[in-house]
């Protein structure tokens, strides 16, 4: 078994990252876009701050804390890994 | 204001900044000659890529917050999501340039579209003159916040700087002295590969920097001048004239620009050339992005913090959204009346800048030299350049001239026609003109279908729509241009208007120039290049970058020279563009590697002109370097099957390294087994020694001396024949053993009484267990149920483990055990002797072939190592199980058969 997932092709594993790069870029794109900022557009304060700027900011955060813990996963699964050969 | 601040000090101020920076280069330049890199270091890297951070995110942010609310935010919001998501093209984007040597984005380009100097030259040119508004900006930031706290602040002046004669102008020196230090920190020497550790070191220092001052001035604004953030934010909602600040979608900034300043601020980040040299360039290591993946999204998280309050408490201070709310920072902060802070604030803002202008001319510099003055030079007729001389000086002279050009053309740009716009608007304009490279890079990278002519004719399309929507407008507000170009379009004909080109709306000028110049960009990249036929070298190289993972670091571009040449010619080439030192010391590395001398063999292999290749290529540029090696090498044409064909090969070498891996653990594996063997070949050659000297010694007694009384003769006789017993046991055993691996033994098989078996092999040994008058005790059922298996062989079990344990138990009182029980649907023997217990580690161990444990005084036990082997094989065989039980009072050794079930062929 060890043997079969270790004999994956290379390039196999690289598209796969592709893929979820892909995914994740286009989904936190959409987050950041029409319509569904259009959600959090509106002349509201929420703790004295405009909730569009809340919406925003929190978003970034999400998104580098999400991307904080792909690349922190261990083993082949995450990001970018230590081993450059497998890719 | 009367904390107004002197001129001089400040200029004075200013340039112990610079030289500061300076210092910190040229330490860490040393220090990395030395071995002992500053630079190669995940954190440095993170923090040199805020040179994406430059005098327009800290001045011009806040001015376009004033006018568009969160208008600012997707400048930022772009590169974040780039480097959270778009890793995969930077990491794809740093290997290819280093397994080719790629010095600069136009290098790259050109590399891609089979090494072509004209899509180079014409990367290099639009570069150029895209970044200049850029550079323009940062020249014009410096003297307006020299302006803004010198106290002369009627920014109004700013409007006629054209008025005022160049020699008296103070930006114009600080141009002059910015040329300087880029020529310093860039091109004082050629450095390989295009490194500059010691101007990394520096932009990380001054991205710190930066964000340490605009902190600093946000926190004393939002705090100090106001009293909270949502006290600034209640304040503005009370006047009731921002609202249009905190929402968007509204004229000032459309969801349609929104988008479209994402899409090129996500594009610029890496193809600006400053982000493209800091980004994949300058990169020392490919890990570093894991890190810089998460801290520059960061970076610029905090870094746009504070932009929002201090642009509202600006609005509310001075009530003014014009040219001065680009120096709100600075004119807000020196309410505070501390000079100190204002000072370190301005020391922020031009920290921000010169980072940018050294960074980016250098990086053009490079291109400019590389891939437009040197082709441009060897292709001239007679010039003869490629035989010159010292031409590594040369090349340092060419980056020099360059970088004053360059940003001399930035600071006539402000001066004439920059003065128009706020900081952000020339800001954008280069970032449209940088996106037009983004189809021939990202396609280029992977879509091995994209052609040179494709990209030539994209760029060419992409620039023009960009010249005419943003360029040419700006030129009719400065009156070169009639307005009316503008508002009625060219001669009049309304579908062609500049700012609505084909009667779109709804998109403000940038958004909608990058709308237009992308879209026809790659409408034309796509169709030209599926109707375009590439070359062989375009193919190869589509090959080659497309798939640069499949080929590993070192990609054999030996197939692109079939041809021969002379090594002396090679040498000579070598030397004019990197100097005797740099040449001699590559072509000893390469000898080393491969084991030549050069004395000997004058003929230079294809790798051998490959390998010059590429360092001519790090110094001059992918297609100088091709078209420079090409005139001392002898080519015979390639076709395309060829080149595919080693390409084929190259990547089926690395699977084939990769599996070499996995049998070398093997090997090792082998050699252990091999080393076993060896051991156990002295064990058997002693043990058969042993008994066969006693034979001989005693029978030559006999022979020799006859008168030898009949009792001694008795006892020899006997000793003789026990001997003879031991060999011809030990022998049996070596070859039932072998028998057994082989797999030629003959089982006969037939139902067993696993009693009858015991008894029997109990019975055998007798005279053994008597003679060591061991305590021995069997527990057997009275019956048991019928096993299917081979009689003698289950019995040599038996004797085996049996023997095993008189050798090893107690030497005291020695005790041996066998008991038999039934478990499930086997029956169990256990056989138990209370010598010392295995160890856990070593219980599998001792089934394995000539494996023999040290007994406790480390002495070798007698026997062959193979009996409990033997034993695993006859088990095995009959579809049971044997191992020792976990105990401590002795070694439990047990084996278990299945009741007969036919289960045995």
């Amino acid at each position: 078994m060890t043997e079969n997932k270790q004999k994956k092709h290379p390039q196999s594993l690289f598209a796969l990252r592709t893929k979820r790069a892909t995914g994740f870029l286009i989904i936190a794109f959409l987050f950041f876009n029409y319509p569904l900022i259009s959600i959090a557009n509106q002349p509201v304060f929420f703790l004295g701050i405009p909730v569009l700027y809340l919406y925003l900011f929190i978003l970034w955060i999400t998104v580098i804390v999400v991307s904080l813990l792909i690349v922190n996963r261990k083993n082949g699964n995450g990001y970018p890994e230590e081993n450059n050969r497998n890719l | 204001m009367d904390n107004i601040i002197n001129p001089h000090s400040l200029l004075s101020l200013s340039l112990i900044y610079v030289c500061m920076l300076f210092a910190i280069a040229y330490y860490c330049e040393k220090r990395g000659k030395k071995g002992r890199s500053v630079t190669n270091n995940p954190y440095v890297y993170s923090l040199a890529l805020g040179v994406y951070c430059t005098a327009w995110a800290f001045y011009g942010s806040v001015g376009q917050a004033s006018k568009t609310g969160v208008g600012f935010m997707p400048i930022y919001i772009g590169p974040t999501l780039m480097m959270v998501t778009g890793w995969v093209i930077v990491k794809k984007l740093i290997r290819i340039s280093k397994v080719h040597h790629i010095t600069s984005l136009a290098d790259l380009i050109a590399s891609r579209y089979g090494k072509s100097s004209v899509l180079g030259g014409f990367v290099s040119i639009v570069a150029v003159f895209g970044i200049i508004p850029y550079i323009s900006l940062q020249l014009k930031a410096i003297p307006v916040s020299y302006l803004v706290i010198t106290g002369k602040g009627d920014l109004s002046a700013l409007k006629d700087f054209s008025s005022i004669p160049i020699y008296s102008d103070t930006s114009f020196y600080i141009t002059l002295v910015l040329s300087l230090f880029a020529i310093l920190f860039g091109t004082r020497q050629l450095t390989s590969a295009e490194r500059h550790e010691g101007m990394v070191a520096s932009v990380a220092f001054g991205s710190i920097v930066k964000l340490a001052a605009f902190l600093t001035a946000g926190m004393f604004i939002t705090y100090g001048v106001f009293n909270s953030f949502p006290d600034i934010l209640t304040q503005a909602d009370l006047t009731g004239k921002f609202k249009h600040l905190f929402t968007m979608g509204t004229a000032s900034i459309t969801h349609a620009d929104w988008v479209m300043y994402i899409i090129i601020s996500m594009l610029a980040f890496l193809l600006l050339p400053r982000q493209f040299q800091m980004t994949v360039i300058e990169n020392m290591d490919e890990k570093h992005l894991n890190k810089a993946i998460w801290i520059f999204p960061l970076y610029l998280l905090i870094i746009n913090f504070f932009v929002l309050p201090i642009a509202i408490g600006g609005l509310l201070k001075f009530n003014d959204a014009g040219l001065g709310a680009d120096t709100f920072v600075l004119s807000l902060s020196m309410l505070e009346n501390n000079s100190w802070l204002t000072l370190f604030i301005f020391i922020g803002g031009l920290s921000a800048a010169v980072d940018m202008v050294i960074v980016e001319t250098v990086a053009l510099s490079t291109m400019i030299s590389n891939n437009l003055i040197m082709p441009f030079l060897i292709w001239m007729p007679g010039l003869n350049f490629s035989k010159r001389s010292n031409l590594n000086r040369f090349i340092l002279y060419i980056r020099r001239v360059s970088i004053i050009t360059i940003l001399l053309m930035g600071y006539f740009y402000f001066r004439y026609i920059g003065e128009f716009f706020a900081l952000i608007s020339s800001g954008l304009i280069s970032f449209v003109a940088i996106a037009q490279f983004a189809p021939l890079v990202f396609g280029g990278i992977f879509w091995r279908g994209a052609t040179k002519k494709g990209a030539i004719t994209a760029l060419s399309t992409g620039v023009c729509i960009w010249v005419y929507t943003l360029i040419l407008p700006s030129l009719a507000k400065t009156g070169t241009l009639p307005e009316t170009f503008i508002t009625a379009g060219p001669f009049g004909i309304e579908i062609l208007k500049p700012y609505n080109l084909f009667g779109l709306t709804g998109l403000n000028p940038v958004a909608h120039s990058a709308f237009w110049s992308l879209f026809v960009n790659i409408a034309t990249y796509v169709t030209v290049s599926l109707f375009s036929r590439p070359t062989t070298l375009e193919q190869t190289q589509a090959e080659l970058f497309v798939n640069v993972f499949k080929y590993g670091t070192d990609s054999k571009e030996s197939v692109f020279w079939k041809g021969t040449a002379n090594v002396p010619d090679l040498k000579s080439l070598l030397i004019r563009f990197l100097g005797k030192g740099r040449t001699e010391k590559a072509l000893q590395t390469y000898a080393v590697q491969h084991d030549t001398d050069f004395s000997s063999n004058p003929n230079a292999d294809p790798e051998l002109v490959s390998y010059a290749e590429k360092l001519l290529s790090s110094a001059i540029g992918s297609a100088s370097a091709r078209v420079m090696v090409a005139s001392v090498v002898k080519e015979e044409p390639l076709d395309i099957e060829d080149i595919m064909g080693v390409l084929d090969e190259t990547s089926q070498v690395m699977e084939y390294s990769r599996r070499l891996e996995k049998a070398n653990a093997a090997n090792v594996r082998l050699k252990e087994l091999d080393n076993l063997k060896d051991e156990f070949l002295a064990t058997v050659t002693h043990e058969l020694r042993t008994p066969l000297t006693s034979v001989r010694s005693l029978s030559e007694i006999l022979h020799e001396t006859p008168d030898i009384d009949s009792e001694t003769k008795k006892t020899f006789l006997a000793t003789i024949m026990s001997e003879s017993d031991r060999l011809q046991r030990l022998i049996g055993q070596t070859l039932d053993f072998q028998k057994i691996e082989s797999g030629t033994v003959e089982w006969v098989v037939q139902e067993v009484d696993i009693i009858k078996v015991i008894n029997n092999s109990i019975l055998s040994l007798k005279p053994l267990i008597d003679e060591k008058k061991i305590d021995f005790e069997v527990i057997l059922p009275e019956t048991s149920p019928v096993i299917e298996g081979d009689q003698d062989m289950l019995m040599q079990v038996v004797i085996n483990i049996i023997s095993n344990g008189i050798k090893f138990c107690d030497k005291e009182s020695p005790k041996i055990s066998v008991r038999l029980s039934k478990q499930g649907n086997d029956i169990k023997v256990n056989i138990k002797n209370n010598g010392p217990p295995v160890d856990e580690h070593d219980r599998k161990k001792i089934f394995e072939r000539f494996i023999q444990l040290k007994s406790s005084d480390n002495t070798k036990p007698e026997g062959t190592g193979l009996g409990l082997t033997i034993s695993k094989r006859i088990i095995d065989f009959h579809h049971g199980e044997i191992g020792v039980e976990e105990s401590c009072d002795g070694a439990d050794f047990y084996f278990t058969l299945p009741f007969a079930s036919g289960t045995i062929s």
